[in-house]
């Protein structure tokens, strides 16, 4: 097979049948997100006459006890998911990246320094370090997104440190040193692309982690109040769950298909990103 | 070649590079090497594996692995003290002065990127030039060293044995250095391939004027290339001379043994010479 490197990578990812499916459905829910001024839906704000209505023609998925369209408000409620999964999870996979890297290429004292913050960060319950964080300093969007960021990245960090301290005895280099690049180009040019791989998988999968983590703050009601999010959506229909079981439902349903779909995709990708197959 | 009366590129001076072993032991790998390469010089280095060959090479480039130290000497380059560079001077040093073809070179190729970048991102390191100029300055390499310039673009894993040999050729060419040290250069291609590339580096050499310090625990690749010898054994230099006198006159037991272990297909058939025992360990102190 006469593939360049690229061709290789997506031909590998497309017999991943899960794996594209979940690319599919992620892209999907993208285009929801960005394209949601555009798209024919109800303002999922305007209240109407018909409150704890069922699905229906008119309304898809129901309304909820305000009467507010429920499609309309589960489509506004993946922009907040995706912006808070993607986001967090890149900000976690570029603080690992850079942490880690460092970490594994220098090593000596700044390794060990490196090593044990992550370390400190490693052993936090996750959950209620979200909980202290977003009480203290408030429920805006971003603090949420900044706070999962920093709950996440010591893993990421740990698989980079890793990746480094292998990739550092490799000759190439040894050769990029030798040829008079600074140990800052060698780390970043040399070192990290080829050892990102790893990363970038567990990255994609803490995109679900992350819009999960944000569906159960918003859930427990220490979500943006300004966002409509899956989470608030769920929370909202908890207290008429017995009656109007649609309301909790369908963002419920939204939540599983888009982190099963990201899961998937993340899966697949660390098959296809495996060093041993990037080789040849 | 000399421009000026000092014919000396490059000098050193009772070299001791010892590492630090995790045991608290110290390895004298290069102990106490002296020796000179004159410019238009092909100085052979040879000797058996953990002689210190390599850790020699690799001192010379200012690429000491962690544990390693320099416990004593000097090296001048054209009259700089290289042992005293700072990081800069170094990095300027590299490349400039002095280049390496790696040993291992199938893997001193980066696998993410393609060949030409990786040669024009080399030189644009040294020369601050557009992307343009520097890519034309890699052609022009290219050409020198035999390879279709078609395969600038491919990948270093597209390339076999004896091309990607050819790029780490053309890479140590790109800013020209007085002096290049070729770390075996020719390992793990085949004997026609070793032939021609040895050819091709020696011929580039004497056309472009330069020096070179090859690395090879090879004899008959020093004989067919160098014209001077420097045999080292347990981190000391051996023998040292001129290619034909040493060989003519081997007066170390050492030079002797290795000369008669290379089979001669001329002569009569007769067994070849191993030296009894087995390299000195040299973290330990000798005596004697």
């Amino acid at each position: 097979m006469n593939l360049t490197r690229k061709g290789r990578f997506i031909h590998e990812l497309a017999k991943q049948r899960m794996a594209m499916t979940g690319f599919f459905v992620v892209c999907l829910f993208f285009l929801i997100a960005v394209f949601l001024q555009v798209l024919p839906v109800p303002d999922p704000f305007a209240l109407s006459l018909h409150p704890f209505h069922l699905p229906s023609g008119e309304h898809w998925m129901g309304t909820d006890n305000l009467g507010r369209d429920l499609f309309s408000r589960v489509l506004w409620g993946t922009r907040a998911s995706l912006l808070v999964g993607v986001l967090s999870a890149g900000l976690s996979g570029v603080t690992g990246i850079i942490i880690g890297g460092i970490a594994g290429y220098y090593g000596g004292w700044v390794d060990d320094l490196l090593s044990r913050i992550t370390d400190v960060f490693l052993v936090m319950p996750i959950f209620f370090l979200l909980i202290l964080i977003v009480s203290l300093f408030g429920s805006h969007i971003f603090f949420v997104i900044f706070s999962i960021g920093l709950v996440t990245w010591p893993r990421n960090a740990r698989i980079m440190r890793a990746q480094a301290l292998a990739l550092k005895k490799r000759a190439y280099v040894t050769a990029a040193i030798g040829s008079g690049a600074s140990s800052f180009r060698v780390l970043f040019l040399h070192v990290v692309p080829n050892g990102v791989s790893p990363v970038i998988a567990y990255t994609v999968i803490l995109i679900g982690q992350a819009v999960l983590v944000e569906a159960g703050l918003s859930f427990l009601g220490l979500g943006d109040p300004n966002v409509i999010s899956w989470g608030q959506l769920i929370r909202s229909g908890q207290q008429s769950f017995a009656s109007a079981w649609w309301i909790s439902f369908f963002p419920g349903l939204m939540l599983l298909v888009m982190v099963s779909a990201v899961n998937f995709f993340g899966d697949g990708l660390s098959v296809v990103l495996n060093p041993r197959m990037m080789r040849r | 070649m000399a421009k000026d009366g000092n014919n000396t590129l490059l000098e050193v001076h009772d070299l001791r590079m010892h590492y630090r072993l995790a045991s608290g032991a110290v390895l004298k790998a290069v102990d106490g090497v002296t020796f000179s390469i004159k410019r238009g010089d092909k100085l052979g280095l040879i000797g058996e594996s953990g002689c210190g060959k390599t850790s020699l090479a690799m001192t010379l480039m200012g690429l000491l692995p962690e544990n390693a130290f320099i416990a004593e000497g000097r090296i001048f380059f054209e009259d700089d003290d290289v042992l005293s560079f700072s990081p800069g001077q170094w990095r300027e040093f590299r490349w400039e002065k002095v280049s390496m073809v790696f040993q291992s070179a199938m893997n001193a190729l980066d696998p993410v990127y393609r060949v030409g970048k990786q040669l024009t991102d080399v030189y644009r390191l040294h020369r601050k030039c557009s992307k343009e100029e520097a890519m034309k300055h890699v052609e022009s390499l290219f050409h020198l060293t035999g390879l279709p310039v078609s395969r600038l673009s491919s990948y270093p894993h597209e390339l076999s044995g004896g091309m990607k040999q050819r790029v780490i050729i053309a890479m140590s060419l790109l800013c020209n250095p007085s002096l290049i040290i070729a770390d075996e250069p020719t390992t793990g291609l085949d004997v026609i391939i070793q032939e021609q590339i040895m050819r091709e580096i020696v011929s580039l050499i004497d056309q472009l004027e330069l020096s070179m310090l090859l690395v090879s625990h090879d004899v008959s690749v020093v004989t067919e290339t160098c014209n001077r010898i420097l045999v080292m054994y347990g981190g000391k230099v051996a023998e040292s001379g001129d290619i034909v006198d040493v060989f003519n006159n081997p007066s170390h037991p050492y030079t002797m043994g290795l000369l008669e272990a290379f089979p001669n297909i001329h002569g009569p058939v007769k067994g070849l010479v191993a030296l009894p025992g087995s390299p000195p360990n040299l973290a330990l102190d000798l005596v004697g």
